[in-house]
């Protein structure tokens, strides 16, 4: 099986240069059969790397631990829901997965746009599968997921996956992230069409505006399910670190979103010609750029790797990208000139503008300090570390210029808004921020925070003004239709799908900023050491230290406190936190001492989440007392396994195997293992607490909840009839172009 | 206004504020920034009381728990160097030996005093050390 999977990542390349080859051939000779034939080489290459996929899966679910990626990323104990997912919590299966979703997006819009787009098309074709090629290319030479070891080396059990990544949101995290990355590539790759092939239009860019949107679902899904991941497992009560590896996804998702709202003013203007091009081309490198800096291990992160070979080849594709794309912008700048100026700054184009110029330069905050360790070692000799407070000088206020111009775009008019139109739409929101705010002001203590007042303030402002247009929507069209209000709401919605798509998204990102402000403007967090019977008090709360647990079960052992937590006596709550510590795949450790190995721990948190506040809490195994019977445990067995050994020398190893089970060696290791964790629930051992309390997180969850229907919505096909006045719409509009 | 000189106005407007933007970020990137120091370069330049970032790789049977208190040894991969670090508060779940870490130390004579929730950890498995590789 590991030769035909080798055979067949070696054929998905050779796939890749024939169909390069045939696309630029066929474009450049005007043969249409080789082009149909460099897109039917992106069909075969689809098929070829799922049958690779579903060869690695099957090695997983057998336990084929002759694969070198099977015997080190799961066990024969491996739950089967981790061993499917398990692929891509390697290296090389990361490689496997990025060729192959790559290939899957490709073929789809290679497929819709088989009758458009035919000059673009086999360019584009040939940059999807020069981008897929470079990643089969790794995946052969750099990380092939289907080297296999000899027999004779093929370990029994296999290492397991890493505990901290057997959690759900994680296991879907990288798909998601991925998929966003190869979706990316796709209008990467039909703006490099258009560019070589001077077709600047708008065309490009609506066959492609889908899969721009589904990049931008997909990366930002996957964004939120890394933070829920980070929030619930990782033990340090946060959801955002400022990681460079967690921003090297942030970046592209900002850069794609100023792209899908600035294509509008193209479409609907025929302005910012340059401005799309340059967006799309940025948010595809830096979509490389990111995966570059998870494999490279260039940074130093929670996430990046160790050490890897990868990254020279990711810094050629880099620099042949930008080079590249900066070449053909420039050759091109005449054709990509604006039909059309802006005429004031008091407009939809104008407020769309400075939103992405706003984007852009959040992306280019986040690079800066991102990339600064290695920016001062080049500079000073000496890596300088930046964290969270090189950050938020600037993240906020652009931030919050963001909410402000999130809340004004869609109700300011096109080309120029006058005075009347001014008051019509921005009475009443203007009028609901600033009156949440006095409410804050006066009723909370959310003035000791200004920064995060002001945030509560304008997400106040950009909710009332998306408010206010679905209703305004809705009761125009109730006025037509005399429908129900709820009727009209969905129709309105379900006809104007990318329109108030958009709006709910914008709903979502005002509830999503007002949980990341309060959360963590106002948050308490304390360490504790506690006995148990202790308390402590944490913003208002407080948790009281009830009882040790401790649970011994086949995949591991968990050490945990129960912790009552009550606000001015009244019970709020009880939080179960633990510890859980799975046994080592060698006994280096002891034979008892493998099964309390800190290194193969992770943390179970315990939360509590409500729609006000969170109250979270994690608690550190505290293990010396134990360490003594450990210690006696490991001599102990280490004497009477030496024993069975001497006694059993002259048996074969299946023997001597057979003799030890029979003799009750692991019988009695399990019983004295389970003796050592019942001491833990008997002594008054203190254990260290880390205790957060953590205002409206909750918001944050459900704000992301929101955009992601939203962006579901956006990307939903609109009803036919719909669809044939758009596209007469764009007909008319091409028609103009060409005329 | 003649819409030439509006544009040359926006356009200088517009540069002023990414030069600003730019010199902020960049003041700001070096003022609130600390030296990430390797164990070798950490013993070269420290003096009690200072503060610094530690980063270098948890050398293996070093790591030892003690009621709240984790101490451990870092080494930089390049040197044969060692810091030993006596770290309070709650070890994040990707710590354990050979694996890379960063935490913020406190010289106190010559002991080195891990801070409380500063210590972050590389991930492993998907973020598996590649062959070849010394930690």
């Amino acid at each position: 099986m590991g030769q035909l999977g080798r055979a067949i990542l070696l054929l998905d390349l050779g796939v890749c240069l024939y169909g390069i080859v045939v696309s630029i051939y066929g474009a450049r000779r005007r043969r249409q059969e080789w082009v149909d034939s460099g897109r039917r080489a992106v069909y075969a290459l689809a098929a070829l790397s799922v049958i690779a996929f579903a060869l690695l899966e099957v090695a997983f679910l057998r336990n084929d631990f002759s694969f070198k990626v099977v015997a080190d990323t799961s066990s024969v104990t491996t739950p089967i829901f981790y061993k499917l997912t398990a692929p891509w919590s390697s290296q090389q299966g990361s490689l496997l997965l990025w060729v192959t979703l790559s290939a899957l997006w490709s073929s789809l819009v290679l497929f819709l746009t088989r009758k458009r787009l035919r000059e673009i098309a086999p360019y584009a074709t040939a940059v999807l599968l020069g981008l897929a090629g470079f990643f089969a290319s790794l995946a052969n030479f750099g990380a092939n997921p289907f080297q296999t070891t000899p027999p004779a080396q093929t370990p029994s059990f296999g290492n397991g996956l890493d505990p901290l990544l057997m959690h759900p949101s994680m296991m879907f995290h990288p798909p998601m992230l991925y998929s966003g990355y190869t979706l990316m590539a796709i209008p990467l790759a039909f703006a490099i069409g258009a560019l070589i092939t001077g077709r600047l239009g708008s065309e490009w860019i609506r066959d492609t505006r889908r899969f721009a949107l589904g990049a931008w679902l997909f990366l930002g899904i996957g964004i939120v399910l890394g933070a829920r991941w980070s929030y619930t497992e990782l033990g340090w009560g946060g959801y955002w670190g400022w990681d460079p590896v967690e921003n090297a996804a942030l970046m592209p998702w900002l850069m794609i979103t100023a792209f899908i709202h600035s294509i509008q003013i193209q479409e609907k203007r025929g302005m910012l010609k340059v401005w799309n091009v340059s967006l799309v081309i940025l948010a595809g490198t830096l979509a490389i750029f990111g995966t570059f800096l998870v494999r490279s291990g260039v940074l130093d992160s929670i996430h990046a790797f160790g050490a890897s070979t990868l990254g020279i080849p990711f810094i050629f594709l880099l620099a042949v990208l930008l080079l590249g794309s900066i070449a053909l912008v420039l050759r091109r700048r005449e054709s990509l000139r604006s039909d059309h100026r802006i005429d004031s700054l008091l407009s939809r184009e104008a407020m769309f503008l400075l939103q992405n110029l706003v984007l852009v330069a959040m992306v280019f905050v986040i690079f800066w300090v991102t990339l600064f360790p290695l920016i001062s070692q080049a500079i000073t000799g000496t890596k300088i570390s930046v964290g969270p407070p090189a950050f938020t000088p600037f993240i906020v206020p652009l931030a919050m210029i963001l909410v402000l111009l999130t809340g004004v775009g869609p109700m300011i008019s096109w080309r120029r808004a006058t005075v009347a139109n001014l008051k019509r739409h921005f009475v009443f929101p203007v009028g609901f921020g600033l009156l949440v705010t006095l409410a804050l002001v006066l009723g909370t203590g959310a003035a000791r925070k200004p920064f995060a007042l002001i945030m509560f303030g304008l997400c106040s402002f950009l909710i009332a003004s998306v408010a206010q247009e679905i209703f305004r929507g809705t009761a125009a069209r109730r006025a037509a239709t005399h429908d129900a209000w709820a009727l009209s709401l969905v129709a309105l919605i379900r006809r104007n799908r990318r329109r108030y798509g958009g709006y709910i998204a914008h709903l979502g990102l005002a509830v999503m900023l007002i949980g990341v402000a309060a959360s963590s403007s106002f948050q308490h967090s304390r360490n504790a050491t506690l006995r148990p019977g202790q308390s402590v008090k944490v913003g208002g709360y407080v948790f009281h230290y009830v009882h040790p647990t401790a649970v011994a079960a086949a995949e591991k052992i968990a050490f945990g406190a129960v912790i009552d937590v009550t606000r001015g006596g009244q019970h709020v709550t009880t939080l179960r936190t633990d510890q859980g510590f799975y046994p080592a795949a060698t006994n280096s450790g002891g034979f008892i001492g493998q099964f309390f190995d800190s290194a193969n721990a992770d943390s179970t948190i315990g939360l509590d989440a409500g729609p006000l506040r969170d109250i979270w809490s994690v608690a550190a195994a505290n293990l010396t007392p134990l360490a003594g019977d450990i210690n006696r445990g490991n001599a102990v067995f280490r004497g009477y396994w030496n024993a069975l050994v001497a006694k059993t020398a002259h048996m074969s190893a299946a023997q001597q195997a057979a003799y030890i089970s029979r003799a009750g060696f692991w019988t009695a290791r399990d019983v004295a293992v389970q003796g050592i964790v019942a001491q833990y629930t008997k002594h008054a051992y203190p254990i260290e607490f880390l205790l957060i309390v953590s205002p409206l997180v909750t918001w944050l969850w459900s704000g992301a909840l929101i955009i992601a229907i939203g962006g579901l919505i956006s990307l939903w096909p609109a009803p036919l009839a719909v669809r044939r006045r758009s596209f007469a719409v764009y007909r008319a509009r091409l028609a103009r172009e060409l005329t | 206004m003649d819409p030439n000189r509006k544009r040359a106005i926006r356009l200088a407007v517009a540069l002023s504020a990414a030069v600003l933007l730019a010199g902020a970020l960049v003041y700001v990137s070096f003022s609130a920034g600390r030296d990430e120091l390797t164990a070798k370069q950490l013993l070269n330049r420290a003096h009690p009381g200072g503060q610094y970032v530690l980063a270098g790789t948890v050398v293996r049977g070093s790591v030892r728990h003690d009621g709240a208190t984790t101490y451990f040894s870092v080494y930089d991969p390049g040197s044969a160097v060692e810091v030993a670090v006596a770290y309070t508060g709650i070890v994040p779940d990707p710590f354990a030996p050979g694996r890379a870490v960063m935490v913020n130390v406190t010289d106190t004579r010559g002991r080195f005093i891990g801070q409380e929730n500063s210590l972050t950890t590389k991930c492993p498995s998907k973020y598996q050390v590649a062959a070849g590789a010394t930690a």
